[in-house]
């Protein structure tokens, strides 16, 4: 008996210790990402001025992801966008000061990526010459864009991807210049890879 | 003995069925298949139900008769079973991948099972406690050895002694019917009761070294199988499959349990992996059909729990599951399929369920990825 008396403040020494030596040791499921629920929160930068964009994402009957697009401290979504958050940055295209946002869902197998710039408290979508706005907008790709000034104008060019599939080690690139209004294509050419899915 | 398959459905079997299992290892396999068939007389027509099986389109006819396929031993004919149940156990050396059964029938027949063991040749497998239903002079068990050797077996019954019929068995290997020597009356019934009831056992040569030989045991009344052990089994080495070869197998085989073209889905996954397993994109998609975070929490909401995408069974089980999902958003119609291809590569929300599609709004990538995976 003296013996269990002995033990049970021991036991409960080491949990309390344990607890407080490996944080979450006994906590169950916090943490978890829910990758049908992703969210991510951005500050763009302006010339003496800045903007919270919250994004997040959620499924939708059945599951068809929705993305919500929250600009500063509105609680209305200022847009939405079809499929889930797949990546979100910031850029600055014009290097002028004032960054761009580039947001990427996933729909399906593809990844669908959209350029927005700042307009007062709002953001306004840049259009790209190849999409066909009935249906689609943005880039639709396996790859997600790159942003590069090729031409070494200041300004950066975006770079879409279209990879070609197993065991092709190759994929198309577009060239998309900015314009101040929107993307306009240049240039279209098949580059050889060293991966196959790049 | 390992069952790897089974299938248990008694059923009528019209025309032809064709019947898919999957075997993981290259072995010596031993397939059992029962069934009864009635004669005309049952049928009160001028036609006897019949039932001939064959495996990875291997026929089995009659070793006098090329041609002959339904009154083979490893067939069943109504004419002889007048409406009992007959087994035929086929042992048969198989590559690990996909094989087919196909079970044609003359009128009709009635399946009753279907099971697949993969044995230990150097286990001597044996058969024991199988009684014949009551019925006159007819087939009742056959042993099919295809690329199979077998030098011998034993066997051993039990036979009920009765005033008017006791119970016979007569063996016959290879069409040649052994005589019993010890009765004029039943010569070409090895063993028969009249004699003595109780057990009788003995043993026989075979010899089969290779190509096709037969094993059967008639029954006459309802005698039992002790046991049956065949010796010194042994088959040529068999050659196991390449890995993407058995891949696509798998493929095939769950395309066909979820009614998709196999051909199809096999382009679905060329396209998206080459039927790489451990294929990963920079997207985070992963394994032969290249399936997301995103796919594979989808997946789980429909029931289906993938541990580990790099699996090759559940990431094809888990692909078939979604694509099927993906099938059922769409109004059947000529679209269907491009309509599931596109939300698989796309995304189910850019296109209409009901309306007809209008390819111009449609991305180049996404098309090309279409026309291919549809074999255009």
């Amino acid at each position: 008996m003296g013996r269990i008396i002995f033990v049970a403040p021991l036991f409960a020494l080491i949990i309390v210790a344990a607890t407080l030596l490996v944080p979450g040791l006994f906590r169950k499921n916090q943490g978890k990402v829910d990758v049908l629920r992703p969210e991510k929160t951005l500050v763009l930068k302006g010339v003496n001025y800045s903007e919270k964009i919250t994004i997040k994402s959620y499924p939708l009957e059945p599951f068809a992801g929705n993305t919500d697009v929250y600009v500063g401290s509105h609680s209305l979504p200022q847009f939405s966008i079809s499929g889930f958050l797949h990546n979100v940055y910031s850029l600055d295209l014009e290097n002028d000061g004032w960054e761009e946002v580039a947001i990427e869902v996933e729909t399906g197998h593809s990844i669908n990526s959209l350029i927005y710039k700042q307009r007062n408290d709002r953001l306004v979508r840049i259009p790209i010459s190849t999409e066909i706005l009935i249906n689609f907008e943005g880039i639709v790709s396996r790859n997600t864009p790159e942003f590069k000034d090729i031409d070494r104008d200041g300004r950066l060019e975006m770079l879409a991807y279209y990879r070609f599939f197993p065991p092709e080690k190759r994929r198309k690139v577009e060239v998309y210049k900015f314009t101040g209004l929107l993307f306009q294509k240049v240039k279209e050419y098949e580059e050889k890879m060293t991966e196959i899915y790049l | 003995m390992k069952l790897v398959f089974e299938d248990l459905t008694e059923r009528q079997v019209k025309k032809r069925e064709t019947v898919s299992f999957f075997v993981e290892v290259s072995s010596v396999y031993l397939i059992e298949i029962s069934a009864r068939a009635k004669g005309e007389k049952q049928l009160g027509g001028s036609d006897d139900e019949d039932l001939k099986v064959e495996i990875d389109r291997q026929s089995f006819p009659i070793l006098s008769g090329q041609s002959r396929y339904f009154d083979s031993p490893a067939a069943f004919s109504g004419g002889k079973l007048h409406g009992l149940s007959k087994s035929v156990f086929f042992f048969i050396p198989l590559t690990d991948g996909l094989h087919e059964i196909v079970l044609t029938a003359d009128v009709s027949a009635t399946l009753e099972r279907i099971q697949v063991y993969q044995i230990d040749v150097r286990e001597e497998p044996f058969f024991s406690s199988i009684t014949a239903e009551d019925g006159d002079r007819r087939p009742w068990l056959t042993f099919v050895f295809l690329g199979v050797h077998s030098k011998a077996f034993s066997l051993s019954v039990n036979l009920q002694k009765r005033f008017l019929d006791s119970d016979d068995v007569k063996v016959v290997v290879d069409g040649s019917t052994k005589r019993n020597y010890r009765s004029i009356l039943r010569k070409f019934w090895y063993f028969v009761a009249s004699a003595k009831g109780g057990e009788q056992s003995a043993n026989f040569d075979t010899n089969f070294v290779s190509g096709l030989h037969y094993v059967e045991l008639w029954a006459d009344r309802m005698p039992t199988l002790n046991k049956i052990i065949f010796w010194g089994l042994s088959s040529a080495h068999i050659e196991p499959k390449d890995a993407t070869e058995i891949i696509k197998d798998k493929i095939r085989f769950k395309a066909r349990k979820y009614v998709f073209d196999e051909e199809m889905m096999l382009r679905l996954a060329k396209k998206e992996s080459q039927f790489n397993p451990k294929a990963v994109s920079p997207a985070e998609a992963k394994g032969i059909f290249q399936l997301t975070p995103i796919t594979l929490e989808q997946i789980r909401n429909l029931e289906y729990q993938i541990n580990d995408v790099f699996d090759v069974d559940q990431n094809i089980e888990g692909a078939m599951i979604y694509f099927r999902w993906l099938r059922g958003l769409y109004h059947d119609g000529p679209e269907l399929l491009e309509k599931t291809l596109i939300a698989w590569n796309w995304g189910q929300k850019y296109i209409s369920r009901t309306e007809p599609l209008n390819w111009l709004e449609i991305p180049d990538s996404v098309k090309a990825f279409v026309k291919e995976v549809l074999g255009k």
